[in-house]
């Protein structure tokens, strides 16, 4: 299968050090997260209990949500500090989140080939590397097919092909394996390693099956080890209360927030 | 086919697609700002659902008035002046109607998962593709439903349209100021009968409503 052009200059160093709002709107607390990967460990495994706040580090890294404050970098790139944010889709990343997002008015087919739209490629070049990526999941006879009718196993298979074809230099995997059968988790997960290190990319791979962490062998980060959690309000753990003159910019920035975005 | 009937449909017919056009992007920006503005877009949008139709009325004259600039300006847009003329019947129409097109359209953007669009933008999908190839699909039968509520409320103007149009057969006698007319003149013959279009007519949107729900959502 035909890799994506990535840039030149890797391997990088992703550099996270922030404090993060984990357990949900109702109960938001603040843990501080520090870790890095690059050259030398390049695949890091995120685990802990349901509500830990690994899916909101992989949003934050995505660029969908804000830390409540630190500092996230890429090489010399800075994808999130105190003063900056770089939306998702300028950020070089690969996110699969658990909702696998395929769209049920598209055929297969082109919801995998959303993956190469603005890259301006004849749609010859496009078919023809959507085809390999769907051949190499298993997934060639149901090119045509609507995705509602695919399997939960064919649509997981899906969404890691279309996954596959966006150049990534961080890839953010949110439990890629759930959903499929223990013969295609044991193929896929040597297979993801092996084709995530010829790329040179760095991986975060959630996970909370121990057989898939063993399977991985790469760095831990235990959410349920290490800082207690602390309690309180996510944005007083991130910036004091704005005064009075603060006002009209608050009124007029209503309900955008700072840990939730819009745009990715 | 009496000129009533013709003239009614004529006008939801061009209200119900002016709106869609307007309707379709304003809606969207509507879901898309979080900010005040948008909220404020909204409620505005809307106001014409509590207005009491006398008072659009009395503005939309006083807006069309030939004395006033706007008023120069619409003569000079449309050729003739606004008050008691089709065109002006369309654009106090689009007004009224505003809201019955607009909310549906929300609604159906606001129905589609966050998830889908973040995805999208992550996939490196433009604001346009998105919006075409993502949210207009997935939103046809909200289209549909804003198609037809906007025609049917049209259909059923009566305060503003006859502020506005008048009573002029041919060119802004509308179906519900002929049936007023009608049963004013004790012509129950005729007053049955534009009755039984405007039923028909209400009864076809509802039923083209249930059809587009049932085939499109399932």
């Amino acid at each position: 299968m035909e890799s994506p052009p990535l840039p030149a200059n890797l391997p990088k160093t992703l550099v996270v050090d922030i404090r993060l709002a984990t357990g949900g709107q109702t109960n938001q607390r603040g843990r501080t997260i520090r870790f890095s990967l690059g050259e030398e460990s390049p695949l890091l495994v995120v685990k802990g209990e349901s509500g830990s706040g690994k899916t909101s580090l992989l949003r934050v890294l995505a660029g969908l949500d804000l830390p409540l404050s630190g500092t996230i970098r890429l090489g010399e790139t800075v994808w999130d500090d105190p003063t900056a944010h770089r939306p998702g889709r300028l950020r070089p990343i690969a996110y699969l989140p658990q909702r696998d997002c395929l769209y049920p008015h598209l055929s297969l087919k082109n919801n995998v080939s959303l993956a190469l739209s603005g890259r301006g490629l004849s749609s010859i070049k496009t078919s023809q590397l959507v085809s390999e990526v769907l051949e190499t999941m298993g997934l060639s006879g149901v090119l045509d097919v609507p995705v509602d009718s695919l399997s939960g196993g064919q649509r997981k298979r899906a969404v890691l092909a279309r996954l596959l074809l966006l150049p990534a230099e961080v890839v953010l995997l949110d439990e890629p394996l759930n959903g499929l059968d223990p013969k295609a988790r044991e193929w896929c997960v040597p297979f993801l390693k092996k084709t995530f290190r010829e790329r040179g990319s760095l991986v975060l791979w959630v996970t909370h099956d121990p057989r898939e962490e063993t399977l991985l062998s790469g760095e831990v980060l235990d959410f349920d080890e290490g800082e207690e959690p602390e309690s309180g309000s996510a944005v007083s753990l991130s910036r004091p209360s704005p005064g009075k003159g603060d006002f009209w910019r608050r009124l007029f920035r209503w309900r955008s927030g700072r840990k939730s975005l819009r745009r990715g | 086919m009496d000129s009533a009937f013709e003239t009614t449909v004529r006008l939801s017919v061009l209200t119900a697609s002016i709106l869609s056009v307007v309707g379709i992007p304003l809606a969207w920006w509507i879901t898309q700002s979080r900010r005040l503005p948008g909220f404020l877009g909204e409620v505005l949008v809307s106001m014409t659902l509590v207005l009491p139709p006398a008072v659009l009325g009395y503005f939309l004259l006083e807006w069309f008035s030939p004395g006033s600039f706007s008023g120069h300006l619409f003569k000079l847009l449309f050729g003739h002046g606004l008050p008691f003329s089709f065109s002006g019947l369309v654009v106090a129409s689009l007004l009224y109607s505003l809201p019955f097109s607009v909310q549906p359209l929300v609604q159906a953007f606001r129905s589609i998962p966050k998830e889908y669009l973040e995805n999208a933008r992550l996939l490196r999908m433009g604001e346009f593709a998105i919006f075409v190839k993502i949210v207009l699909p997935l939103s046809v039968a909200g289209v549909l439903t804003a198609w037809v509520l906007s025609f049917a409320h049209t259909v059923g103007e009566f305060g503003v349209v006859l502020m506005v149009g008048g009573n002029i057969p041919g060119e802004t006698r509308t179906l519900s100021i002929k049936a007023y007319e009608d049963l004013v003149s004790l012509d129950l013959t005729d007053a049955k009968k534009t009755v039984a279009e405007l039923l028909a007519l209400s009864f076809s949107c509802l039923l083209a409503i249930g059809l587009i729900n049932r085939k499109l959502r399932g």
